[in-house]
């Protein structure tokens, strides 16, 4: 039964990606695509097929794939279904390195704004971490509340350092922001096979400790689950996911918070060794999706993936909310 | 029978403070006006290297996760479905939150008494949401369970139909007073604690005994 709901997925991703290849200035069929596979000579089509096409799908599947897990992850360790990495203040705080350097001229693709962005990030998990322990605050609350404040902070100072650009470092900075995969930076989707082998290490290491949590914390301390261990962790993996994905797209809302949502109601599973794999699957078929429709829409205009997703995101936000009641 | 020091200060500032307590026979009750300290000390001693991983608390608070299913609860506690849930057998693939809330109680105590590996149960408020037929099916279960049973709660009428139970009265923080449960309900420590004076009265052609209450 969930191998045919898997199959089919799969299959889903497959064609997605497919199609990703074919489409876009030029278009190409099937058919005409397994001759450029099978050609060993590189004419002009086959170098945009490969060098591209074929980055923009693997760096749209791992980018959506490392979003989806860190969602689970973040919702099932605060207890909140709407959390996810970028509502807990790594956006802001992305968003924060990558404008202030573009402000103070570090506009090296991956050297400037993408690096800054990522020590942000990282910079946020120390920051919360070491909030908790000076005021010891305890409870998942806390830690949501946290990553909200800090979020909505950083976010201010953004709109302070933007006013101070001029027209075109604001263009720069809303381009690395709004989160699309148009750039040669696509070719840096490597990067992103970090914070996913990241999340593996920590599949293994507390799969059955987050089981446990869904009983209770209460419960799931006096069964010897590590907590605080596990949000520290959470919030690393959350902090390397959003970082690398700001080096290959930019900031992008949403696929975190539905794709484990969609997963476990699609499959009718809670416990995380189910849902491990296949949250990653659905990850990258909902940005997948949200890719092959901006390369779609667009004509001379590319339009943003990032705020595509959010297009589709808010009705199945709001139809989640509605399926709960 | 074993012998333990439980003394914490926690986060909140609260001083839980019980010098020693023996823990002797196999179902210990926790009794306290509200704001005494029960869910904490039922806390602290799960943690308390004594229990350490040997002992499961089921909190009161219902913090878990509504969307499982009651077949995954057992998987994750790795255990079968208990005897007395027999009845739950044909909607083991339905979410907690398809359940009301008593029966959802009822599961949980069951699955956390037959825990498959922990020794010591602790459970807060379990006849929470409960019928009078499962509170008083649920007080025949715990006098067989083979089970280190520690519970809290204020249903103080339910707490003596367990007769043998070992019991510690509990106020502001610390124990003020231990003994078997009927003792300990009718003493003048009782008294102090709650502002109201108990006595359990047996009537013989009833099966369940009596809290009488005055104030």
């Amino acid at each position: 039964m969930k191998i045919t709901k898997d199959l089919f997925l799969f299959l889903i991703l497959i064609s997605i990606s497919l199609l990703k290849l074919c489409l876009g200035e030029i278009n190409l069929s099937l058919s005409e695509l397994i001759l450029l596979l099978q050609q060993e000579a590189t004419s002009g089509i086959s170098q945009i097929v490969f060098e591209i096409r074929l980055p923009r799908m693997l760096a749209v599947i791992l980018t959506g794939s490392c979003l989806g897990i860190s969602g689970l992850y973040f919702q099932s360790v605060l207890k909140n279904p709407l959390a996810e990495p970028f509502t807990m203040g790594f956006s802001g705080a992305a968003a924060l390195g990558i404008t202030s350097a573009i402000s103070l001229g570090f506009t090296d693709a991956f050297w400037g704004p993408s690096l800054v962005g990522l020590i942000a990030c990282l910079f946020v998990v120390f920051l919360t971490l070491k909030t908790r322990k000076l005021f010891s605050l305890q409870g998942h609350l806390s830690l949501i509340l946290m990553g909200l404040a800090i979020g909505f902070f950083c976010s201010s100072i953004v709109i302070l350092v933007q006013s101070l650009l001029n027209p075109n470092e604001l263009f720069q900075s809303f381009q690395w922001l709004v989160g699309s995969f148009d750039s040669f930076r696509n070719s840096y989707w490597p990067l992103l096979l970090i914070p996913l082998g990241f999340s593996y290490v920590f599949h293994k290491m507390h799969a059955s400790h987050l089981d446990k949590l869904l009983l209770g914390s209460v419960t799931a301390k006096s069964l010897n689950v590590p907590l605080q261990k596990i949000e520290r962790n959470t919030l690393f993996l959350g902090a390397l996911v959003c970082g690398f994905s700001v080096y290959v797209s930019g900031i992008i809302a949403f696929v975190g918070l539905a794709a484990p949502h969609m997963t476990k109601q699609y499959y009718k599973v809670n416990l995380h060794n189910q849902l491990y794999w296949r949250v990653i699957l659905m990850g990258a078929i909902v940005l997948s999706a949200a890719d092959l429709l901006s390369v779609i829409l667009s004509n001379n205009q590319s339009i943003p993936t990032g705020g595509i997703v959010s297009l589709i995101g808010a009705p199945f936000l709001i139809l989640l909310l509605m399926r709960k009641r | 029978m074993l012998r333990f020091k439980l003394s914490e200060t926690l986060s909140s500032g609260f001083q839980l403070n019980s010098g020693e307590i023996c823990f002797e026979r196999d179902i210990l009750i926790l009794l306290g006006p509200n704001g005494s300290g029960k869910s904490t000390f039922l806390r602290a001693l799960s943690t308390h290297e004594a229990f350490s991983g040997n002992s499961v608390l089921m909190s009161s608070d219902l913090d878990f996760s509504d969307s499982l299913y009651l077949s995954e609860i057992l998987e994750v506690l790795k255990m079968e479905l208990p005897v007395p849930l027999l009845e739950f057998k044909n909607s083991l693939q339905r979410p907690i939150y398809s359940f009301s809330s008593g029966q959802v109680q009822r599961f949980l105590v069951y699955c956390y008494l037959n825990h498959p590996t922990r020794e010591f149960v602790f459970l807060d408020e379990p006849t929470n949401f409960l019928d009078p037929k499962f509170k008083y099916d649920l007080v025949s279960y715990l006098k067989a369970c083979p089970k280190r049973i520690v519970i809290a709660t204020h249903d103080i009428s339910w707490a003596i139909q367990l007769t043998k139970a070992q019991s510690l009265l509990l106020n502001s923080g610390k124990t003020v007073h231990q003994g078997p449960i009927h003792q300990l309900v009718e003493s003048l420590e009782m008294q102090k604690a709650f502002q109201m004076s108990f006595t359990v009265e047996d009537n013989k052609e009833e099966q369940f005994l009596n809290l009488k209450v005055s104030t």
